[in-house]
């Protein structure tokens, strides 16, 4: 007899093994998936973080470039200038000029120009363009130098400083007779231009695909009959939401470049996104109009309200968080849209932004950061960042909002 | 039995006499596709009078109060067919959004807008244009007043409608619907999703509003038809059975199902 209990009161074991087995892989799946997740943040942020500053962020791409160019031929003074130049300073006594090996905004290796004595002879030098020396040379990079040397085999020698590095560059100056030309630079790298790029594309978009989405959704969940045309209508919305984004780009390309500037315009880029994200936001305002009480709608109705004033005073201020969401969903697709961008918007990363004129976007940026000989992981994850910012800058309003709008219909 | 019946006869002949009817419905068919749902229902709805629809589930009584305010037009494939006067003018040939100014709507879940007390009221006239500001005011409060909501809210017009209780809610409905001045209000199954103390609210109410407006009820609930009713309609599987002041429905019901139905020997 006790034995015989014993067995009743545990399941067979078969199906013990199953349910482990069973939940177990849920559970083993679900952390996979929450791994994979984790660890795209921590590579993104290990990779990018080192790029992120301030200069980066408000920075132009475009550098502002000197080039310098000696008034008369001074030949260099031996050792006339004194300079306690720091550990990773190269201190050239013959011009007065210390270097420094740097990097810029991307994070790629430059020599930059730490130190300029006041009596230093390229105080001399006359601008290009100005005609006027320039003053501002302390933090420059250094771009090119053309350098002539009569001690050896009288031989102009052209030093790029992003090939070697600020030892090598102090040394060619040291041995130099005459500098004939010195390129430096300012700034540059920086993704400003992209940012303003991308959130013009938010404003735009947003502006063309929420009056028709939410129009559409309107017409489909409250104004449509349930005949076998609505229901054709939708499949092709749940059909939109499929087709891969490049195949956008090329008729977005084909058709609004055309109607628009005819070359590659922020608007033509918007007004694409628009067409790929009408089906997300029909799709949500529509299950959010649906998720409101039926009897709202009627006993608007039983007053005497129109159809168009039961949606427009009832349903649609009832619909607005879901309308939110999907907004932000839209926001989301634009800010990490590339592929539909590259036809419509251009790959050109531009500084001075305007609409009617092509600009690439964070994400266009990216891809144009890695497209190119030297992939730059460390800018792109710092671009990546940003983005990821952006979003869950976004995410954080949208659902303050949310909470509030709840907060003052739900009277709690 | 013969000379009793004949009292009642007589006696609805001075009813006729008596009261003004305001809806007049003659041989209404209602098709749900090819459902019939109400066969042949011949009424009439007398003015500041009750008139309590009475009947088991699916019997077509929620249905035949909403063909007096034309909301079966809102479902798809529904015909109704004969004839619904409304003050002698027949409803289909009216505006549904003018009928419906007419004829008010409570129904059975507390569903007030998620808005200010004061805008749930305001709502239905200022769908009809009026933003009188003092007019409006007058209006809410009038309303209230009547709905005997008044005291309980006045100091919280702007609150949200749904901070409310149930009964309240309820209340506030009725209130909304006041305040379109309508002259006859339909309440289906007002109280069936309120506790005892708000629906005898809820009564007194409806015996308060009769003075001013004709109301039509539908209850599960006999003994609130027999509380607040004037005249009773029963109705059994999309047919009107009998239809009678309540008093003599209950005391004396003409046909065999009535009295089945009434003292719960229905099969």
């Amino acid at each position: 007899m006790k034995r015989n209990s014993d067995q009743e009161n545990k399941l067979p074991l078969k199906r013990r093994i199953k349910d482990i087995l069973a939940s177990g892989s849920t559970y083993l799946f679900s952390s996979f998936s929450i791994i994979a997740l984790v660890a795209l943040i921590i590579f993104i942020f290990s990779q990018g973080w080192s790029t992120l500053s301030s200069e980066f962020i408000t920075g132009n791409y475009n550098s502002n470039s000197i080039n310098l160019v000696t008034s008369n031929e001074i030949a260099p003074t031996e050792n006339t200038f004194e300079y306690k130049p720091a550990e990773d300073e190269y201190f050239s006594a013959n011009w007065g000029l210390a270097f420094m090996n740097s990097t810029d905004n991307e994070g790629l290796k430059t020599t930059i120009i730490s130190y300029v004595d006041n009596n230093a002879n390229i105080n001399n030098w006359v601008d290009a363009t100005t005609g006027k020396p320039n003053t501002l040379i302390k933090g420059c990079t250094i771009t090119s130098v053309i350098l002539w040397t009569t001690s050896e085999a009288s031989t102009a020698s052209v030093i790029v400083p992003t090939m070697s590095d600020a030892k090598s560059v102090c040394s060619a100056f040291e041995k130099c007779s005459y500098v004939l030309n010195i390129n430096l630079a300012t700034g540059g790298q920086g993704i400003r231009g992209s940012l303003i790029t991308t959130l013009y594309m938010i404003l735009i978009t947003m502006a063309v695909a929420l009056p028709l989405g939410i129009g559409g959704a309107i017409y489909l969940g409250i104004y449509a009959k349930n005949n076998k045309i609505t229901k054709i209508l939708r499949t092709l919305i749940d059909m939109i939401t499929g087709i891969p984004s490049i195949i956008f780009g090329l008729v977005g390309g084909l058709i609004f470049l055309p109607l628009t500037s005819g070359s590659t315009s922020i608007i033509a880029g918007s007004l694409t996104m628009a067409c790929m994200i009408l089906p997300i936001i029909i799709k949500s305002t529509e299950e959010s109009l649906k998720t409101i009480p039926h009897g709202m709608a009627l006993s608007s109705l039983a007053l005497g309200a129109s159809q168009t004033q039961t949606t427009f005073r009832v349903l649609l201020p009832n619909a607005l968080p879901g309308i939110l969401t999907s907004a932000l969903l839209g926001i989301g697709r634009v800010i990490g849209e590339s592929a539909a961008l590259i036809y419509t918007a251009g790959t050109a990363i531009m500084d001075y932004i305007v609409p009617t004129q092509g600009s690439a976007s964070l994400a266009v940026h990216i891809w144009y950061l890695m497209s190119g000989e030297h992939q730059n992981f460390a800018a792109s994850c710092g671009v990546a960042i940003i983005i990821l910012a952006i979003i869950l800058a976004l995410s954080i309003l949208i659902k303050i909002i949310s909470y509030r709008i709840n907060k003052t219909q739900k009277g709690k | 039995m013969e000379i009793n019946d004949n009292i009642i006869l007589e006696e609805e002949k001075n009813i006729e006499a008596e009261k003004s009817s305001i809806f007049e419905v003659r041989d209404v068919n209602l098709f749900y596709g090819k459902k019939q749902a109400l066969k042949n229902i011949s009424l009439n709805i007398y003015k500041n009078q009750v008139t309590a629809l009475i009947g088991p589930s699916g019997c077509g009584k929620s249905t035949f109060l909403r063909c007096l305010n034309r909301m079966n037009d809102l479902i798809d494939d529904c015909k109704v067919t004969g004839s619904i006067k409304l003050d002698g003018q027949e409803i289909s040939q009216t505006n549904t959004i003018l009928l419906r100014t007419k004829v008010g709507m409570v129904f059975q879940q507390p569903n007030p807008f998620p808005m200010s007390i004061y805008d749930n009221i305001c709502y239905g006239p200022r769908c009809q244009g009026l933003h009188d500001k003092a007019m409006l005011n007058g209006l809410v409060e009038k309303s209230l007043k009547e709905a005997a909501l008044w005291d309980e809210v006045k100091d919280r017009l702007k609150t949200n409608g749904l901070a409310l209780s149930g009964g309240q809610q309820q209340r506030l409905c009725i209130a909304r619907c006041l305040a379109m001045r309508p002259d006859v209000i339909l309440m289906d199954e007002p109280t069936s999703a309120l506790d005892p103390i708000a629906t005898s609210k809820i009564e007194e109410l409806i015996e308060q509003l009769k003075k001013n407006y004709t109301i039509v009820i539908v209850t599960h609930n006999m003994q609130q038809a027999t509380r607040v009713s004037d005249f009773t309609a029963f109705f059994m599987l999309g047919e009107m059975v009998e239809f009678n002041s309540t008093e003599h429905f209950f005391s004396h019901p003409k046909e065999q199902k009535s009295n089945d139905y009434i003292t719960g020997r229905f099969s």
